[in-house]
């Protein structure tokens, strides 16, 4: 008779929520797929933000022990300790494919579980969101001097990026968002993709729907372990959540190539959305303000290490892409 | 144990009147950063964090204070018909539980906020306010004042003295 | 396990009836029961609750509405406030309790807090309605349903919450919620009018000699001079949501400095005045923060001891149908208000129902409302009633919550009412949102 095992999963999300929390490769699809994998040995009950903790309160609680998973981002760790900003998206950064080369086979999750190690945690990619929007304007971005004073919601990184060039950074939780950019009390909203974007009904509060999310090139939903409950796993278990994860990372991300398609076609040809990606002189503006906000960090020694490793992982992929993908969506895609 | 339950007093009164203070500058830091923002467009992340920095220490630091001045919420359905005797021993057997509760308290979240000082936590947001430790090490602080006022009016009701309708400044 | 879950309300019910605080009753049933359920584990998490409610962006409303409140009240400016609109109500009986429901459907398309509401108009009104001999019982009713109202008209925790759960957009369920949150005003009103006709004694009209000694000159000049302030203040809150100045949350600290320039401008501000002014603030707000953080003991231990198997269980008893399925919900929703607070109602309840309501066709926007309304009823249902507590914190000495529980009954039958309006005719619920295309 094999040992059975009750674990708790929060997650920073709302019970609920479409690919965090409802859905392909969700936490919830997660836990289902290693309970039926595992024949029930391994049963994980799954909290949304708010019924057992806050939000952003999984860290702490892993690290405690008394949850054993939680559901989350990475970067909503960065006050605890800037690496975790690499693990799930940086300014600039890598597509999902890239993304997935880095972690898997670049040494990614390696570094990830090192940054987690002095706090008994071990981490893996189990979701992502592919690439994010810039977001809603409720104005034309000519020149990066419409930044200047522009209001916007956009958290993390890329709000001070933005905070560089100008902008003033509004702080507001998702409930906000909409009626604040109604009213006008901001000018600009990043939240997530189409589908997300769609369901807050953003589109009926701003027109301009800049494409492209440079600050979120894609977006690793984080699967945070305690240590020591996962040693105590037997190695089949192991297996079984590992590969549950990267199902979820691969199923999650097919899901939201479909609804952002979806969702992406509705906006533009029933909502009048303007779509557009920002001018290239403002793409490039944004893209020094982000390597000197970068620079700054890496003045951490193992901040820099994960810097190091992930922009020498960028730098070879994005050759490669060059030639592959990037040719494939120029000529050959059609 | 009067005179040190009269001191202990005095200085929750001293802490409420700087949680009042609280109070004010969370409330024009709030108008000023609506007022900025819409006037001239400017502001910032660590001034909006810095207002529920404040809500937290008004709640936590004005508990206690709150608590000595009769804030308390009680249902007197019965309560108000009960002989004198009887109301003092469910006002003892009261601040007894609130002391045991929030000692409790206490124990849980000194973990809490040790895992934070140890990191030297601060804001997730880049423009955000370092010493996320300290926000958080006011939970234990406010239960701390709480323990204390509660054990100064816990002496006064074993002294004799009438319920907690008494004990209102 | 779960009947340690009915143990626990149980206890907490005879604390409670015991006359210990509120606060205390609720730590204490949930520790002792919580730890006999499944010891201490759970209750590691106790601090990372506390600290999302006092680092909780939306509870910052509170301090600002309190402020506004106590400020307005020490200018005495709103002393007169309902002396005047009985005025203008003239032979009508109730006339300031309609007053009052009319002030509560503004105040909460300002916010979506019910302390908020409550405190505000408890401070303003409260003293001055039993002055003008109304019935204490009557008076406390209508300030706890009125500033109830202000969950259900938008903006409104519990619709944020809701479109969460239950996968929806916030601005569809903003805009279904404004026909029943102006229906249930409007069942009160009709209440008020029909009992003011009743029982006349209990919400007296100003009395016809009184009415007479003010010319109708000097009854504007009054109206100008003491309705139009606060009435200013609640427009400056609205109207800088309206407008674009501030966030939701925010926008009472334009109502704030509001009440600051109109008590300068009474004459009656001073160092004195704001400094009170800030103490009352810190101390309603702490004590409500106090009550909300040892519920996060009882609501953690509710979930640890599997509170949601009870209903699963009943559910299971049921003959099928979809109506039999809704009002089994509405049941429980019901019934969970009276321990319970609305936030734990929606995450025990709602996930439990929905997937089975979903997939008899039930549609989800409407069903929200239901919901809504009926979550209306847990703040005023005793003994655990965030409406009653609220009001007790702020209310004269001489109120006791016998005069609140009484008070709120017909107000729980009345929203009772108006969930049955909403369940027979859904257009007041879907009307809106179809017709702005929201
Ligand atoms: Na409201
Ligand atoms: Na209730």
């Amino acid at each position: 008779q094999s040992a059975r095992f009750n674990w708790k999963m929060t997650s920073a999300y709302g019970k609920g929520s479409p690919f965090y929390m409802d859905g392909p490769g969700s936490a919830t699809d997660l836990a289902k797929r290693i309970r039926e994998m595992s024949d029930g040995r391994l049963n994980i009950q799954v909290f949304g933000a708010g019924e057992l903790i806050p939000a952003f309160e999984g860290f702490d609680a892993v690290r405690a022990g008394t949850v054993e998973m939680n559901h989350a981002n990475s970067y909503f760790w960065t006050g605890k300790t800037f690496a975790a900003q690499y693990f799930t998206a940086v300014p600039f950064g890598m597509n999902f494919q890239g993304m997935n080369g880095w972690l898997y086979d670049g040494g990614g999750i390696d570094l990830w579980n090192e940054v987690y190690a002095p706090f008994g945690m071990v981490a893996m990619p189990c979701g992502n969101t592919g690439v994010q929007m810039t977001g809603w304007f409720k104005k034309e971005i000519k020149s990066v001097a419409d930044f200047k004073g522009l209001k916007m919601r956009i958290p993390g990184l890329a709000g001070k990026v933005y905070a560089n060039l100008g902008v003033d950074v509004k702080v507001l939780p998702g409930g906000e968002i909409f009626p604040a950019l109604e009213r006008g009390v901001i000018d600009a909203a990043e939240f997530v993709g189409p589908f997300q974007d769609r369901r807050l009904g953003l589109q009926k509060a701003a027109k301009f729907y800049y494409t492209t999310g440079w600050h979120e090139s894609s977006t690793v939903s984080e699967l945070l372990i305690n240590k020591a409950a996962w040693d105590k796993l037997p190695k089949d278990l192991q297996a079984i959540v590992s590969n549950a994860a990267a199902a979820c990372n691969v199923i999650s991300e097919g899901w939201c190539q479909k609804a952002n398609s979806d969702a992406m076609e509705d906006l533009v040809k029933n909502q009048g959305v303007i779509a557009r990606p920002l001018p290239d002189d403002v793409i490039k503006a944004l893209r020094t303000e982000t390597d000197k906000v970068l620079a700054d960090a890496v003045k951490d020694p193992l901040v820099k290490k994960v810097h190091d490793s992930y922009f020498a992982f960028k730098a070879k992929y994005d050759r490669w892409s060059e030639i592959s993908e990037e040719a494939y969506h120029i000529k050959v895609r059609g | 144990m009067r005179p040190l339950a009269g001191f202990v007093e005095g200085a929750i009164d001293r802490v409420g009147s700087l949680t009042a203070w609280i109070a004010l500058v969370m409330i024009g830091l709030v108008a000023v950063n609506v007022l900025l923002r819409y006037a001239f467009s400017v502001g910032s992340v660590w001034a909006q964090e810095l207002e529920w920095h404040l809500l937290a220490a008004l709640i936590l630091l004005g508990m206690s204070h709150a608590v000595q001045r009769g804030g308390e919420v009680r249902v007197d359905l019965f309560y108000a018909r009960f002989p004198k005797p009887l109301q003092r021993a469910v006002d003892v057997a009261a601040a007894l539980l609130l002391i045991a509760v929030s000692l409790a308290f206490i124990k849980l979240s000194i973990a809490y906020v040790g895992q934070s000082y140890a990191i030297d936590e601060r804001s997730a947001d880049p423009g955000g306010l370092p010493y996320r430790w300290a926000i958080k090490a006011l939970i234990p602080v406010g239960y701390g004042l709480l323990v204390l006022q509660q054990l100064a009016h816990l002496v006064r009701l074993l002294a004799g003295h009438d319920s907690a309708e008494d004990s209102r400044v | 396990m779960s009947t340690y879950a009915l143990m626990m309300l149980g206890g907490f019910f005879v604390l409670l009836m015991l006359g210990i605080p509120v606060a205390v009753s609720l730590a204490v049933s949930g520790f002792v029961f919580g730890w006999l359920g499944f010891g201490e584990t759970l209750f590691s998490l106790l601090p990372a609750r506390f600290y999302g409610i006092v680092g909780g962006y939306q509870w910052m409303a509170i301090p600002l509405f309190v402020f506004m409140g106590v400020m307005l009240e020490k200018s005495r400016l709103a002393d007169d406030l309902l002396d005047v609109m009985g005025h203008l109500a003239g032979g009508l009986k109730g006339g300031m309790a309609i007053g009052i429901v009319l002030f509560g459907v503004l105040m909460g398309a300002t916010t979506g807090i019910v302390g908020a509401t409550i405190i505000t108009l408890g401070l303003l009104t409260l003293p001055t309605l039993i002055r003008r001999g109304y019935d204490k019982s009557v008076a406390c009713g209508v300030i706890c349903a009125s500033g109830t109202l202000g969950q259900i008209i938008p903006p409104s925790l519990i619709l944020i919450l809701l479109s969460d759960i239950m996968q929806l957009s916030v601005g569809t369920l903003f805009a279904a919620a404004v026909g029943p949150g102006l229906l249930l005003a409007l069942v009160y009103i009709a209440y008020l009018v029909v009992m003011g006709w009743l029982r006349p004694a209990t919400m007296p009209a100003i009395p016809q000699a009184e009415r007479d000694a003010v010319s109708r000159r000097e009854l504007w000049t009054r109206f100008f001079k003491v309705l139009v302030p606060p009435v200013m203040l609640v427009v400056a809150v609205l109207g800088s949501i309206v407008g674009g100045v501030a966030a939701p949350t925010e926008a009472a600290s334009m109502g704030a400095v509001g009440a600051v320039l109109v008590t300068l401008f009474s004459g009656r501000f001073n160092m004195k005045v704001l400094k009170d002014t800030a103490l009352e603030t810190s101390k309603i707000t702490a004590v409500m923060m106090l009550i909300l953080m040892t519920a996060q003991v009882f609501a953690l231990a509710f979930r640890g001891l599997h509170g949601e198997d009870l209903i699963a269980a009943m559910f299971d008893q049921l003959p099928g149908g979809v109506n039999t399925a809704i009002w089994f919900l509405m049941a429980i929703i019901f019934v969970l208000g009276f321990f319970v607070e609305w936030i734990e109602i929606s995450y025990i309840a709602v996930p439990l129902f929905l997937p089975i309501l979903t997939s008899m066709g039930v549609d989800p926007v409407w069903l929200a409302m239901l919901i809504t309304v009926n979550l209306q009823s847990s703040f005023l249902t005793p003994p655990f009633g965030w409406a009653l507590f609220y009001l007790k914190g702020v209310a004269p000495p001489e109120v006791n919550i016998k005069d609140i529980y009484k008070g709120v009954v017909p107000f729980i039958g009345l929203q009772a009412l108006t969930l049955i309006l909403v369940f027979l005719f859904p257009q007041i619920a879907l009307w809106l949102p179809k017709a702005i295309g929201w």
